[in-house]
């Protein structure tokens, strides 16, 4: 037996449901893509939980924690890389193939999204959180509800994302650094003697465990290399905060993908998670129930 | 006790060569491959699991395209360690394969594993760290005897152990380059966003026109098309995928081992470098059987003792 791979259009039949060629849509690659959210957000969680057990496991029968360190953060690096795709995504609906700018997004273009969307105007519009303006010609006694619902979301989501912001450029060294196979310096190849000779000298020993990420650049012509490094914190502590933040994160790529489906599915503007409202007064609540579809 | 001998004065740079190579290659054998493995381990129980418990299509697919993932990333380390041996991007430079090693090089692991069908036994013998490119296909003994040394014995383990080598590394590179071939597009459909395509929703059609059951399905990444199964059970795919992360992580501490052979022989203390004794400077890796008992045992044995002021290295079979 082998994989096949095939050639777009000749491989898979997709028979998806909704209004997925509606302009919010962004596609029936994307829509699909997004159906499978639920599957993603658990595979991604289970890894990275069994990881950060391992990892445990390690420290606890104090066995060298390097190797599992470095997995559990290169899974957390990847879960992130999904949230900042998506919101590639998200963002290009209306503009440009939804899909397309989510697959073809190169890691300046996460970095970038990363930092956009810190802003909270600027996220409401990628992911789709009304602002007064954007209700304008909804009922008037729809409007005040949904606004309150929309400013209790995007807090939320503002919070989530900063979070996961703050963790991406760590870990996203990391992941890259594993999955290309670049060798990871451990603290103790680079401050024991006899080290590691140049490579990472003056680098400042600020964590109790933490690999030297290396990376060399080089001017053929000029017959010159540069090469850099950095240290990257694996330190037990700074891996359950990220652990926090990446699971928080899986859950929020996963609602995220969830309500672009229910919106296509349903043909609707606005979606606002059920947790969500329940954080409103019951007649605001009512309201709502009494609008949607 | 042996005399502590100072290194020869001819040996590379060792603040720009030297350590950061030994360095490098320390990490590669001691954290990256323990590492890949741990990982793959991981990511193979969690597959076989979700098989058995039966979950649904989707949850299976993303469990065994995440061994995919993980095989391929054994696979890049193998090729990111052992390339600079055999296909060197900055041999004009003078920083030794260290630098080469942390330069991001996107067609690398491509090179590497597609052009290893048309290696000559020559650029095998690069990779198993029989030989250096550095004069072209001069091999350990010739070093050896370059410094005054020479024995028969030796001589013939050495061919035996250079020649089963080759034939084995050939006979495995040709499985890995396969999975390299077929496996790296899941890989990076797993990494940039684990592209599945919704099982309740889509069908994957085969060649033959026919619908293909329980295959699994994921969007390419950066380019379009799909992938997937077909002919195959879930169980049957990840089969044919195990192997291929545990070969390749055996290729990448491999080269890193061996080249640490040269690295600690030599010990560092305040007075500044010295020798040590060469150990297991005749590498083999081979199929059991491929190597008679006792030349195994004699390059187990092999161990270089350096005497000082001896303008001649002493070398002793021991064991």
């Amino acid at each position: 037996m082998e994989p096949n791979h095939e050639p777009q259009g000749a491989g898979i039949r997709l028979t998806i449901p909704g209004a997925i060629e509606a302009p919010f849509a962004g596609g029936p690659r994307f829509v699909a893509y997004c159906m499978t959210a639920d599957a993603r957000a658990r595979h991604r969680r289970n890894s990275i939980k069994r990881a950060g057990n391992a990892l445990r496991r390690a420290d606890k029968a104090e066995r060298d924690p390097y190797p599992v360190a470095l997995f559990y953060a290169q899974r957390m690096g990847v879960a992130l890389e999904d949230l900042g795709r998506l919101a590639i995504g998200l963002e290009a609906i209306g503009q440009r193939d939804a899909f397309d700018a989510f697959r073809l997004a190169s890691l300046d273009d996460i970095d970038a999204v990363f930092d956009r969307l810190r802003n909270e105007a600027t996220l409401r519009r990628a992911f789709r959180v009304a602002t007064a303006g954007d209700i304008a010609d909804l009922p008037n006694d729809l409007q005040p509800p949904l606004l309150a619902a929309s400013d209790v979301l995007a807090g939320q989501w503002c919070r989530q994302w900063r979070s996961c912001a703050a963790g991406w450029p760590l870990l996203r060294r990391i992941a890259k650094g594993a999955r290309h196979g670049t060798p990871l310096l451990s603290r103790e190849l680079v401050v024991d003697p006899p080290g590691a000779g140049a490579l990472g000298k003056g680098t400042p020993d600020r964590f109790d465990r933490w690999v030297l990420v290396t990376t060399t650049d080089e001017d053929r012509a000029e017959r010159h290399i540069t090469t850099q490094w950095v240290e990257a914190d694996l330190s037990s502590d700074m891996l359950e905060r990220a652990e926090e933040a990446v699971l928080d994160g899986i859950e929020f790529a996963n609602g995220l993908a969830n309500a672009h489906v229910h919106r296509v599915q349903t043909s609707s503007k606005w979606a606002v998670p059920s947790n969500v409202i329940r954080t409103l007064p019951s007649d605001q609540r009512r309201t709502i129930r009494e609008h949607a579809l | 006790m042996t005399d502590r001998v100072p290194a020869p004065d001819e040996m590379p740079d060792i603040q720009r060569n030297f350590l950061p190579t030994r360095a490098l290659l320390l990490s590669v054998r001691d954290t990256l491959c323990p590492s890949r493995e741990l990982a793959l381990a991981d990511a193979l129980t969690a597959a076989r699991q979700t098989l058995a418990r039966q979950r649904p299509l989707d949850e299976v697919a993303a469990a065994i395209f995440a061994v995919m993932w993980e095989s391929v990333s054994c696979l890049e380390l193998a090729a990111n360690i052992a390339a600079p041996w055999v296909d060197r991007q900055m041999g004009h430079l003078p920083h030794g394969r260290w630098a080469e090693m942390t330069r991001y090089d996107g067609g690398r692991a491509n090179r590497f594993y597609e052009s290893s069908h048309n290696w000559t036994d020559e650029r095998f013998a690069y990779v198993s760290g029989h030989r250096f490119d550095e004069p072209p296909g001069t091999s350990i003994l010739d070093a050896l005897r370059e410094g005054g040394f020479q024995d028969d014995r030796l001589d013939r383990a050495f061919a035996e152990a250079e020649a089963a080598t080759t034939r084995w590394m050939r006979k495995k590179f040709e499985q890995l380059a396969t999975r390299w071939h077929l496996l790296r597009s899941y890989g990076a459909s797993y990494e940039h966003g684990l592209l599945l395509v919704p099982s309740a929703h889509a069908e994957a059609v085969a060649k033959d026109g026919m619908v293909a059951p329980d295959a699994l399905m994921a969007w390419e990444s950066r380019k379009d098309g799909v992938l997937h199964t077909e002919h195959a059970t879930p169980r049957e795919v990840l089969d044919w995928v195990e192997g291929a992360g545990e070969l390749a992580i055996r290729l990448a501490d491999y080269v890193a081992d061996t080249r640490l052979v040269l690295s600690e022989s030599f010990g560092f203390d305040h007075e500044g470098a010295f020798l040590r004794p060469l150990r297991n400077l005749i590498p083999y890796w081979v199929e059991d059987g491929d190597l008679p008992d006792e030349t195994m045992t004699l390059l187990d044995g092999f161990t270089l003792n350096w005497i000082r002021g001896n303008p001649e290295p002493n070398a002793d079979a021991v064991r």
